[in-house]
């Protein structure tokens, strides 16, 4: 990969990289150090990486990158289970998108991180167990019960509301 | 206690327990450790047929989705999708689960990010060389430019000799015709005579400006001891006969001394000739300062060449000690 082709990675990939990180993190901080790590590492070691396959190469490092930093921040999540108790009728909720997001941030990070690398990016099951070291049937499988929590926390509030 | 004993068996460990009342406590706790029954139950509908369907009516639609299905098994799940309204309110609300990619969250800083390399200079062997020989001769030819010509020392020499009898020189003048300037006159030619003729006017003329001033200040002097007639002031006036103590009769002294008046009342003389005539007296050894005004400049030069090299080139020429190196060879420069 050579210094253009890197800037240009740079251009395409930084938005979608610091999106899928911030999403993930909920620290707007913390999420930048993740992306300039992975991008320090992208051109630390451009000369062995294919630029075709820099995206999936970015997102692979910015995942790792982001579970060692929960690891090693250990921040205490308040995460709450979706059980029949789960109390979503106090909310006021506005739209569908901030429904799905809140519902998003309920999910675990493996969970949450599959939601987003097949919707926003749209990778298949195999490209996201490769970033995320995972088989495919186990890609396949998380996301699934990742959708089906998701849709039963939307019809919740949607039959609330 | 595992129910691996027949019944005569089982008989006989009872009455043996009976016989030995001391080991019924021993034995009671060995049957304590059996775990109790237990009763467990699966719950059965998540394996009923109706579940099932549903399970794999989900996950058809999930993949459908995801777009992980094959062709011909995706244009079957959209003909369902168009034929089944539960099909279709299914799809509806796994559709909703879908996040939207046109959400964009842009980088706060994409500058940070961007990267660019700078070449650096790289300079073979042979290039090396050239530098330091092109460097030396560089140096060396201002060094040559720059120093005074073997002749022009001579000369000088001449003249400090001169000057250290200056009595006896004014006394040959008188007797010498003004043509014979010195001996060495000879051998000049006629711009070389007349610049050396009116450099000797000059210095007569600074002669007799000296020679007045000096004279007028002693006279000043005299007057104020006259008037005060007080000898603390007596004890201060001395201070300036130091002056006119040394009357011009061409020493060193008296040139050094009085050398700014001089400059202020007579616009011929400049402070260039009374400098190189208070170098030419200075009982300081020639050859040292010489030498060390050499030094001085082939340093300052070198010292100049660094930072033009380094301005142009972006590269230090000197070691961490602020030595120049030239191929092998390290110079300090301070």
């Amino acid at each position: 990969m050579t210094e253009k082709e890197y800037n240009e990675c740079v251009n395409l990939y930084a938005d979608n990289v610091y999106r899928f990180i911030v999403k993930n993190l909920r620290h707007e901080e913390d999420a930048r150090d993740v992306v300039q790590t992975a991008f320090e590492k992208l051109w630390r070691n451009r000369e062995e990486v294919d630029g075709a396959k820099s995206k999936s190469y970015l997102f692979t490092v910015a995942y790792n990158q982001m579970i060692d930093h929960l690891r090693k921040v250990k921040r205490v999540y308040l995460k709450e289970e979706f059980k029949e108790e789960t109390k979503v009728h106090d909310k006021h909720v506005d739209n569908a998108r901030a429904v799905l997001n809140e519902a998003l941030a309920r999910l675990s990070e493996t969970q949450r991180s599959l939601v987003m690398l097949k919707d926003y990016e749209g990778y298949s099951y195999e490209e996201i167990g490769k970033i995320m070291n995972l088989n495919e049937s186990q890609v396949k499988v998380y996301l699934h019960r990742a959708r089906l929590q998701l849709k039963e926390y939307i019809v919740k509030v949607e039959n609330v509301i | 206690m595992d129910n691996e004993l027949s019944q005569d068996q089982v008989k006989m460990v009872n009455e043996f327990l009976l016989a030995h009342p001391d080991l019924k406590a021993e034995f009671e706790i060995l049957m304590s450790t059996r775990l109790p029954l237990e009763e467990f139950r699966f719950d059965k509908n998540d394996l009923l047929a109706d579940s099932m369907k549903q399970t794999l009516v989900d996950e058809e639609l999930l993949l459908y989705i995801d777009n992980e299905l094959p062709v011909d098994k995706k244009r079957t799940v959209e003909a369902e999708i168009v034929s089944d309204n539960d099909y279709q309110l299914q799809h509806q609300l796994l559709l909703q689960t879908k996040l939207n990619p046109s959400e964009i969250i842009s980088y706060p800083n994409k500058k940070e990010l961007y990267r660019r390399t700078e070449k650096v200079a790289s300079f073979k062997g042979w290039m090396r060389v050239a530098a330091a020989v092109i460097v030396i001769v560089v140096a060396g030819l201002f060094y040559f430019k720059n120093s005074p010509h073997p002749t022009s020392t001579d000369n000088s020499q001449n003249n400090i000799a001169v000057e250290k009898n200056p009595v006896q020189q004014n006394e040959k003048k008188k007797d010498v015709p003004s043509n014979s300037v010195s001996p060495s006159s000879k051998n000049l030619s006629n711009d070389q005579v007349a610049i050396v003729k009116s450099f000797e006017k000059k210095k007569e003329s600074i002669q007799n400006i000296v020679q007045k001033k000096v004279v007028e200040e002693n006279q000043m002097t005299q007057d104020v001891i006259a008037l005060n007639n007080g000898q603390q002031q007596e004890k201060e006036i001395p201070q300036r006969p130091k002056v006119t103590n040394v009357q011009f009769d061409g020493t060193n002294k008296t040139i050094a001394l009085v050398e700014p008046k001089v400059s202020v009342n007579n616009p011929d003389v400049t402070s260039s000739s009374i400098e190189r005539n208070i170098n030419e007296t200075a009982t300081v050894p020639e050859g040292t300062i010489a030498s060390n005004s050499h030094k001085g400049s082939i340093k300052g030069f070198l010292r100049k060449a660094t930072r033009v090299i380094e301005k142009r080139t972006g590269i230090d020429p000197t070691n961490q000690n602020g030595e120049l190196l030239i191929g092998a060879v390290a110079i300090n420069l301070k």
